[in-house]
């Protein structure tokens, strides 16, 4: 897939453009604060119905505007298919093909991005939370289903410790919490295990190509359904033997407030020659590692998509050295991808590739070249 | 307020109707108000004989308008098999996908506890007493596919099973996090249709 052309009006600092696109390498240049990364934002809107920088809709409308929209043409799977967002006030609308998509969990897979902006790295360095929140990202790509359901576990998580809380003895009613949160917690469970059995198998030749040797890198998810699971038990076992330790885990949850057993302990555990990458690794290995997961996370996607998908990426050489960034940008041309690569300068980013576009921007206003490869 | 105290307030009250915004409240405020004594007086009678005359049905907590409802009051319905569901308004979709043979429970809600809502807020100890009674041979649990629905579904069935042959559910396939007011009328008959044996140990 590759989107086509990008429309903007008052989004962010852009007043209205229209810019069409590459297939292969889009370089977006142009000194900070000048609007590069927000190019990359509206793109991921069109993708996902969200900012990837987390902004609400009233930040992203321009400034003493009522309104924005983003829209884009969309080549996929052989038709071309037009997404529109409009927000900042009241409610966002997505629409696809002219037509409101109800719901942004029911959204069909139109345009797929990964994104890979100077906090990726963080997927590495930070807690758990952040590993987990990337699992259940990556499975919520691959299974609509899985946001919803681990919606409803937080809910059956704090219905439960409410319920301990405030010293219910009503053993039907706690069970019926418990039962929840074992059946959902089954499920996501298992979505895990399988989702990073398949960034496993995408990981090796990424990693080699990134300059980090395949064999000294393990990964892999710790928690105790994850045991379970890996002792080929069941779906239903894996519940049950969840029931049954929150059920003997009451009173210890009702005393610290938390839930002693579920996916919500889980964490996706990466070492380099045996050590955690999170605790020993040099920042550019960390830097590596999460940009290899995010690759394996694309390979994965595409693999369902059966064509390229599309990737954003902010600043991308920030903290990597030349070799490094050499590597990265060999297996992006590699890939086949639609790219928008926001950076100072053209020239920070190596291109093995012939053409590229290059999109420069000065206070929201662009400038659009093409040009042959450097050589 | 200065102004129109008393207009500003219908205002309000009407902008609390669900899908009704605070400006739809005053266009049908201005509606009332240039229609006249009239209108506004037919409003008013009509909502008084609403309260006058509507009450919760004594055997399922249904809406009614006499001791028992339409629905239970109507002998050609199939007593073996009672349908539970969480609102009237649940109730009035089977109705109107035309799946009413049998007779309904109307809990009045679903498990919540963090909305403070147990199982002495709803209708359970009733159902315990109709299921004891005898002659239920099926008990179709119809909550909302939603995480407190599932359960109140669940409470339901754990309830039920001692006293009931056949504990069933509607089928999945209906849309997670939905709720069944919402659903068109083709997806909730093909979840009665595809209804299944509650069981108290499957993941699905
Ligand atoms: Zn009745």
């Amino acid at each position: 897939m590759r989107l086509e052309w990008l429309r903007l009006h008052d989004f962010r600092n852009v007043r209205a453009a229209e810019l069409t696109f590459a297939p292969g390498l889009n370089r977006i240049t142009g000194e900070n604060g000048q609007g590069k990364s927000n190019l990359l934002e509206a793109i991921g809107l069109l993708a996902s119905g969200r900012s990837f920088r987390r902004a609400t809709a009233g930040q992203m409308r321009r400034w003493e505007q009522t309104a924005f929209r983003v829209s884009g043409a969309v080549h996929t799977q052989g038709w071309q298919r037009q997404l529109d967002v409009e927000g900042g006030s009241g409610r966002q609308v997505v629409r696809l093909d002219g037509k409101p998509v109800v719901s942004v969990t029911r959204m069909e897979r139109v345009l797929v991005t990964v994104i890979l902006t100077p906090e990726t790295p963080q997927l590495v360095r930070g807690g758990p939370a952040e590993r987990r929140a990337f699992l259940d990202w990556v499975i919520f790509g691959a299974d609509r289903r899985h946001g919803i359901e681990s919606a409803d576990y937080q809910t059956a998580l704090r219905s439960r410790l409410h319920l301990l809380k405030q010293g219910c003895r009503s053993e039907p009613e706690l069970e019926v919490w418990e039962w929840s949160l074992a059946r959902l917690g089954a499920r996501i469970a298992s979505r895990r295990h399988r989702a990073v059995g398949h960034l496993m198998r995408m990981l090796p030749p990424i990693l080699e190509q990134l300059g980090v040797d395949p064999e000294q890198c393990t990964m892999r998810l710790s928690g105790d359904l994850e045991r379970w699971f890996q002792q080929d038990v069941g779906m239903e076992e894996v519940a049950m033997q969840m029931r049954t330790a929150l059920a003997r885990g009451r009173e210890r949850d009702r005393v610290t407030g938390t839930t002693s057993v579920g996916p919500q302990r889980d964490d996706l555990e990466l070492c380099l020659s045996g050590h955690p990458v999170a605790r020993f690794g040099s920042r550019g290995q960390q830097q590596r590692l999460a940009f290899a997961l995010k690759l394996a996370e694309a390979a994965w996607l595409e693999e369902l998509l059966g064509e390229p998908l599309v990737m954003l990426l902010d600043d991308p050489v920030a903290e990597l050295d030349r070799a490094g960034a050499h590597g990265l940008m060999t297996v992006l041309s590699a890939s086949g991808r639609q790219l928008f690569v926001a950076s100072r300068e053209a020239g920070e980013i190596p291109w093995p590739g012939r053409r590229s576009l290059e999109c420069a921007v000065v206070a929201g206003a662009f400038q659009v070249s093409m040009e042959q490869a450097h050589s | 307020m200065k102004g129109l105290p008393s207009l500003e307030r219908v205002v309000v009250v009407l902008s609390r109707f669900p899908g009704i915004g605070p400006k739809s409240a005053r266009r049908m405020a201005y509606y009332l108000l240039r229609r006249g004594q009239e209108a506004t007086g037919e409003l008013i009678d009509a909502l008084e004989g609403m309260r006058a005359q509507i009450r919760s049905c004594e055997q399922c907590h249904n809406l009614s308008e006499a001791a028992l409802c339409w629905i239970c009051a109507d002998p050609s319905r199939d007593r073996g098999r009672i349908c539970v569901v969480e609102e009237p308004s649940d109730l009035l979709a089977m109705e109107k996908a035309g799946l009413g043979q049998g007779v309904y429970h109307v809990l009045g809600g679903r498990l919540s506890p963090l909305d403070g809502v147990g199982p002495d807020a709803l209708h359970l100890a009733s159902l315990e007493q109709r299921l004891m009674q005898g002659g239920c041979l099926e008990l179709i649990v119809a909550t909302n596919p939603t995480v407190e629905g599932e359960a109140t579904a669940h409470f339901v069935a754990h309830l039920a099973q001692p006293l009931v042959a056949r504990v069933t559910r509607l089928a999945h396939g209906l849309p997670m996090g939905g709720e069944l007011e919402y659903l068109d009328e083709s997806t909730l008959y093909q979840a009665m249709l595809g209804r299944r044996v509650f069981s108290l140990d499957s993941c699905d």
